[in-house]
C-alpha cells in the first residue's frame, strides 16, 4: 500500500510535466485546413490520453528496480505482490476502457471528417473507390458543368499519378490539366485521386490530405483551406508522394497555391483558353474516372490523311 | 546411448566430405554459368530456348539453391534410402556431428545444438550487414541532396537493409534460442524432425545470400513490401527479391513446423502446458504464426515472380490484375509477421525477468493468455496498413478498434513484468538490463502505434518517419534487446563462456542511448512531415535528420564492443560455472556443454520452472530410475 501511494504520487507529478511537455512537439498547429481540425485534435488527444499510461509504466518500472534493488545478504525481506483477480481485472477493466475511448473517439472524428459539411447529401467518403468499368457516383453531382464550387456545388480535381509527376485536372474548366494544384481558399475541392501506372500516394502535409493513387481505381478525398499560401523553398505547402513509386519517388512533388476564389477563376479560366487554343485540350482523351495508358480506348482517334 | 566421441572412426578429410565450401563453391558456378554463359544475349538459353532475363534469372536460383544442396550432401541419405544401401550406425551418428570438432558446423549437422549455433551465428552475421547498410541510409541522409548514393543505389539500400533485417529478425529468437533450446526447455532428447530443422537454417542461409545479389543485377527499389505493380517493372535484381522471401518464407514454415511437431510431441512426462516456461509458450505462438503465415508471402512473392516471368500479370491493372490484390494478401501476411518477429521477444524476457528478480513470474497464466491473445488478434488487423489506399473505407472503425485491441493483450505482459519486479530482489547483470530495456522501448512502439492504428491521426502520419520510427521501437526496440538478453544470459550454456560483463554493460548503454536516440528523433522527423524512403528531403528537416544520424552511429558503434566480446569471449573467456544464475529453469540442469542426446534419460518434471523460493523442489527429476521411490507414471 505503501508503494502504490508513492508510486500514484510520483505518477501524477510525472504525468503533468509529460502533458506540459506535449506543447512542445512539432506538430503543425492550427491547422490550415478545415478537415484537418479534426486529425489535430484527434492527434493531441492520443498524446494526452497516452501521457499518462506512458508515465505509469515508466514510473512503476523504475520504482520498482529501485526499491526492490538487491541490497545486502539477506533475501527474503520483501513481500510479493499477492497475486489476485482483482488486480488482473482492474487492470484488463482500465485497457478495456481506454482502448473503447480511444477508438470510439476515431470511429467519430473519422464520420465527421470523411464528407465535407456542405455536400454530405451527396455521400461521398473520403475514400470511396470505384473499379474500372462501373460509373463513378461522382460523376452525377454536375462534374463537367456547373460554375465551380460557388453555388455550394465542390470544385471538383481530379489528381492523376504517374511516375514521377502529378498532373491535376479541372473537368469543370473542360477539363484542362495542369502541373500546378491551384485551389479556391475557403471553397471545398474534391479529389478524384487515381494513377496510371503504379500505387502512389497523393500527400498535402500541410493541408492534411492523403490518399492512395492506384491504378485502375478512383479514390476521393477533400479539403477546405483556410489559409492561402503557395510553395516556398522551405518546404511549405507542397505536394508530395507518400508511397514509393520508384526510382525519383523522392522527386515526385508538386507546386501548389492556394489563392482568393477570384484569382483562381481568372487562372482557371486562362488555362482553359490557352489550352484550347494550342488544341491541348482537344487531343487529351475525354474525362474519366480512371485511366488505362496503354489501352487505345482512352486515347484520340488516329490522324486521318488530309484530302488535298 | 551414450556416444564415445573417440570409438568413431577418423573419417575421410574435411574437404572429401560435402559441406558448406562445396555447396557454395556448386551454388555460385551453377548461377554464373546458367547467368552468364547460357544465359546472355544470343546464348543458349536466349536463343535455343527463348528465355528471357528475368525467366533466366529464376532459372538459375533454382539451379543455385539445388547444386547448392547437393554439395550440401542433403540428397546423399535419401538416395541410399532410394537405393537400399545400408546406413550404419556410426554414419547416422556422424550425421548428428557426434564427432565434435568445427567441421559439424559447416554441415548438414542434424543435431538441433548444432543448427541453434549456426543460426546464431548467422543472424549475428546479418544483422552487422544489415545495420552496416542502415549506416549507410543514414549517411545519405545527413544532407538533403543526394550527395554519397544515387536514388536508384539508395533505394537499393534500403531494400536491402529491410529486407535482410526482416528474414533475420524472423528468426532471430526463433531460430538460434528456440533450436537449441525447446527440447532442453521440454525435456526431449531431439527435435522432432532434424533433417526439418537442418534445411530451414540452410533455406535461411540461402535467402540472406540470395538478397544481396541483387546489387549485380540493378538492384531492387521497392522496399521490403515490394508493392506489386511496382515489383512488376523492376530490374532483373527484383528476381533476388522474390527468390529470397520464397526460400525464406520456407525456411520459417518448416522450422516452425519443426518446433511446433517437437513441443506437442515429445514433451518430457509430467511436462503440463502449464509447467512450460513463458519461452516456451512465446516461441510456440511466434511458430504458430509463423506456420500459418509465411506460406502467403511465399505463394504471393510466387505469383510476383510468374507476373515477371511467365506474364501471369496478377497484379496489372491493363492486364486485369489488382494492386490491391498484392496490397491486401501482402499485409495478410505482413502484420502476423511482425508478431513472429515480437512475440518470442516477450517470452524470453519474462523468463529472464524472475532469474535476476528471485521471484515466480507474475500472473503466468495471464501473460500466457497475453501471447496467445497478441497472436489471435495480429490475423485480424492488416488492413490497418490500407487505411489511405482507399480499399473499403466502411471497414476502417472494425480494424481500427481491432487493432487497438493489441493493447489489451500487451498490458496483461506489461502486468506480468512489472508485478514480477515487486517484491523482488533485483540484480542487474547485462542479460537482465537488456530483458528490462525491452519494457520501455516496447512501450514507445506500442504508444506511437496507436497513433498510426486511428485512423485520423494516420492520415497525416501514414508513410511518414513515424511509421518508420514505429516498427523499428517493436522490431529493434523490442525484439533486438530480447535477442540481447537471450545471448548473454545463454552464452554460458551454449559456450560454457560468460560474457564479459563490463563489456556487456558499454554494450548496453550505448545501444540503448543510441537506439532511444535514433528513432524519437526519426518520430519527430515523422511528425514534422518526412516521408519514408526518400534520398532527399527539404532542407528545414536537416536539423533533425543531422541528429538522428548522430544517434544512428552511435548505435552503430554499440556494436563494436558487443562484437569484441563474443570473439574475446570465445577465445579467452574464462569458463563459466555450471549454471551461473542458479536457474530453476530444466536447460540448466544439463551438464555444460550439453551432451548430444540432452539427458541421459527422459526427465520427470515436477514442478514449474519460477517457483523460486527457500527449499523448493527442482523442477525436475534428472533420472527417474535412479530416484529412491520415483514413480515415472505420477507426478
Amino acid at each position: 500500500m505503501r508503494h502504490a501511494i508513492r508510486i500514484g504520487i510520483i505518477w501524477v507529478i510525472v504525468s503533468i510535466l509529460l502533458i506540459i511537455g506535449i506543447a512542445f512537439v512539432p506538430i503543425p498547429a492550427p491547422a490550415s485546413s478545415e478537415e484537418g481540425e479534426g486529425i489535430h485534435q484527434t492527434i493531441y488527444m492520443l498524446f494526452y490520453v497516452g501521457a499518462p499510461v506512458f508515465a505509469f509504466v515508466w514510473v512503476t518500472l523504475i520504482y520498482g528496480l529501485v526499491t526492490f534493488h538487491a541490497r545486502g545478504p539477506e533475501p527474503g525481506a520483501y513481500v510479493p505482490l499477492p497475486e489476485t483477480n482483482t488486480l488482473l481485472f482492474l487492470w484488463a477493466g482500465i485497457t478495456f476502457v481506454i482502448v473503447l475511448f480511444m477508438a470510439g473517439w476515431g470511429t467519430f472524428t473519422l464520420h465527421e471528417i470523411t464528407n465535407p459539411p456542405a455536400v454530405a447529401a451527396q455521400g461521398q467518403g473520403t475514400s470511396t473507390r470505384s473499379h474500372p468499368g462501373t460509373t463513378s457516383n461522382s460523376h452525377k453531382g454536375g462534374l463537367h458543368t456547373g460554375s465551380v464550387y460557388t453555388n455550394g456545388h465542390p470544385l471538383n480535381v481530379q489528381v492523376i499519378g504517374q511516375q514521377w509527376l502529378w498532373t491535376f485536372r479541372y473537368p469543370s474548366y473542360g477539363g484542362f490539366e495542369s502541373k500546378d494544384l491551384v485551389l479556391p481558399v475557403g471553397g471545398t475541392v474534391r479529389f478524384h485521386i487515381t494513377s496510371l501506372d503504379v500505387v502512389h500516394s497523393f500527400w498535402i502535409y500541410q493541408y492534411d490530405v492523403k490518399e492512395d493513387a492506384v491504378p485502375g481505381v478512383e479514390n476521393t478525398a477533400w479539403m477546405r483551406a483556410r489559409e492561402t499560401g503557395a510553395s516556398t523553398s522551405s518546404g511549405k505547402n507542397w505536394v508530395n508522394c507518400n508511397e514509393l513509386c520508384g526510382l525519383w519517388h523522392g522527386y515526385m512533388v508538386a507546386k501548389m497555391d492556394i489563392t482568393t476564389p477570384v484569382k483562381f477563376r481568372a487562372w482557371a479560366n486562362h488555362m482553359e483558353a490557352s489550352e484550347r487554343a494550342s488544341g491541348l485540350l482537344k487531343n487529351l482523351p475525354p474525362y474519366a474516372p480512371v485511366y488505362f495508358p496503354q489501352s487505345n480506348a482512352n486515347f484520340p482517334p488516329a490522324p486521318q490523311d488530309q484530302s488535298p | 546411448m551414450a556416444v564415445e566421441v573417440a570409438s568413431l572412426p577418423q573419417r575421410r578429410s574435411w574437404l572429401a566430405r560435402p559441406n558448406a565450401l562445396w555447396a557454395f563453391v556448386l551454388g555460385i558456378l551453377g548461377f554464373c554459368f546458367i547467368v552468364w554463359v547460357l544465359g546472355q544475349d544470343g546464348g543458349l538459353l536466349n536463343m535455343t530456348f527463348g528465355l528471357e532475363i528475368n525467366q533466366v534469372m529464376f532459372l538459375g536460383y533454382a539451379v543455385a539453391v539445388f547444386l547448392f544442396f547437393v554439395g550440401l550432401g542433403v540428397f546423399n541419405r535419401p538416395v541410399k534410402w532410394l537405393l537400399g544401401l545400408p546406413i550404419s550406425e556410426e554414419e547416422l551418428l556422424d550425421e548428428y556431428g557426434a564427432g565434435g570438432g568445427v567441421g559439424r558446423y559447416f554441415r548438414y549437422t542434424l543435431d538441433h545444438k548444432v543448427v541453434g549455433i549456426q543460426y546464431l551465428v548467422a543472424v549475428i552475421i546479418f544483422f552487422t550487414f544489415g545495420g552496416f547498410l542502415a549506416m549507410l541510409i543514414r549517411t545519405e541522409l545527413l544532407t538533403p541532396n543526394v550527395r554519397l548514393t544515387d536514388p536508384e543505389t539508395y533505394l537499393t539500400l534500403v531494400t536491402e537493409h529491410s529486407v535482410t533485417m526482416l528474414i533475420m529478425a524472423s528468426s532471430i529468437i526463433i531460430g538460434p534460442f528456440g533450436n537449441y533450446f525447446i527440447p532442453l526447455f521440454i525435456g526431449a532428447k531431439r527435435m522432432a524432425f532434424p533433417r526439418v530443422e537442418a534445411l530451414s537454417f540452410w533455406l535461411f542461409l540461402l535467402a540472406l545470400v540470395i538478397m544481396p545479389t541483387a546489387f549485380f543485377f540493378g538492384g531492387s527499389q521497392t522496399g521490403w513490401t515490394g508493392y506489386a505493380p511496382l515489383a512488376d517493372q523492376m530490374h532483373a535484381g527484383q528476381d533476388a527479391y522474390v527468390t529470397t522471401w520464397a526460400l525464406a518464407g520456407s525456411a520459417a514454415t518448416l522450422a516452425a513446423l519443426n518446433i511446433i511437431a517437437t513441443i506437442f510431441l515429445m514433451r518430457a512426462p509430467g511436462m503440463t502446458w502449464s509447467r512450460f516456461n513463458l519461452s516456451t509458450w512465446s516461441i510456440l505462438v511466434g511458430s504458430i504464426l509463423a506456420w500459418l503465415a509465411m506460406p502467403i508471402m511465399v505463394a504471393v512473392q510466387l505469383m510476383v515472380g510468374f507476373d515477371r516471368s511467365f506474364l501471369t500479370g496478377n497484379f496489372i491493372p491493363v492486364q486485369g490484375g489488382s494492386a490491391f490484390f498484392y496490397e491486401n494478401v501482402f499485409w495478410t501476411f505482413g502484420h502476423p509477421e511482425v508478431y513472429i518477429l515480437a512475440i518470442p521477444g516477450m517470452g524470453i524476457v519474462l523468463d529472464i525477468l524472475p532469474v535476476f528478480t528471485r521471484r515466480p513470474v507474475y500472473a503466468y497464466r495471464a501473460a500466457v493468455v497475453g501471447l496467445c491473445g497478441i497472436g489471435l488478434l495480429s490475423w485480424f488487423v492488416w488492413q490497418h496498413h490500407l487505411f489511405m489506399s482507399g480499399l473499403t473505407p466502411g471497414l476502417r472503425p472494425f480494424f481500427m478498434f481491432s487493432t487497438e485491441m493489441i493493447s489489451f493483450p500487451t498490458g496483461l505482459i506489461f502486468l506480468a513484468a512489472l508485478g514480477t519486479l515487486f517484491g523482488g530482489r533485483i540484480t542487474f547483470p547485462s542479460a537482465m538490463l537488456f530483458a528490462l530495456a525491452f519494457f520501455p522501448d516496447f512501450l514507445l512502439g506500442g504508444f506511437s502505434g496507436i497513433f498510426v492504428s486511428d485512423v485520423p491521426t494516420d492520415v497525416q502520419l501514414h508513410g511518414s518517419y513515424w511509421v518508420q520510427a514505429h516498427f523499428h521501437f517493436i522490431l529493434m526496440g523490442a525484439t533486438l534487446f530480447a535477442f540481447f538478453a537471450a545471448v548473454y544470459y545463454w552464452f554460458p550454456k551454449m559456450m560454457g563462456k560468460r560474457l564479459n560483463e563490463t563489456l556487456g554493460k558499454i554494450h548496453f548503454w550505448l545501444m540503448w542511448i543510441g537506439f532511444n536516440g535514433t528513432f524519437i528523433t526519426l518520430a519527430i522527423v515523422g511528425i514534422m512531415g518526412m516521408s519514408r524512403r526518400y534520398a532527399t528531403y527539404f532542407p528545414y528537416l536537416q536539423g533533425v535528420n543531422v541528429t538522428a544520424t548522430m544517434f544512428a552511429y552511435l548505435l552503430g558503434i554499440s556494436m563494436v564492443p558487443f562484437l569484441l566480446n563474443l570473439i574475446y569471449t570465445w577465445g579467452w573467456g574464462e569458463k563459466a560455472v555450471e549454471n551461473p544464475y542458479h536457474s530453476r529453469s530444466l536447460e540448466w540442469m544439463t551438464p555444460t556443454p550439453v551432451p548430444l542426446e540432452n539427458f541421459a534419460e527422459i526427465p520427470l518434471i515436477v514442478a514449474g520452472p519460477y517457483e523460486y523460493q527457500p527449499n523448493a523442489r527442482p523442477e525436475a527429476i534428472l533420472e527417474p530410475s535412479q530416484a529412491a521411490g520415483g514413480t515415472v507414471a505420477g507426478t
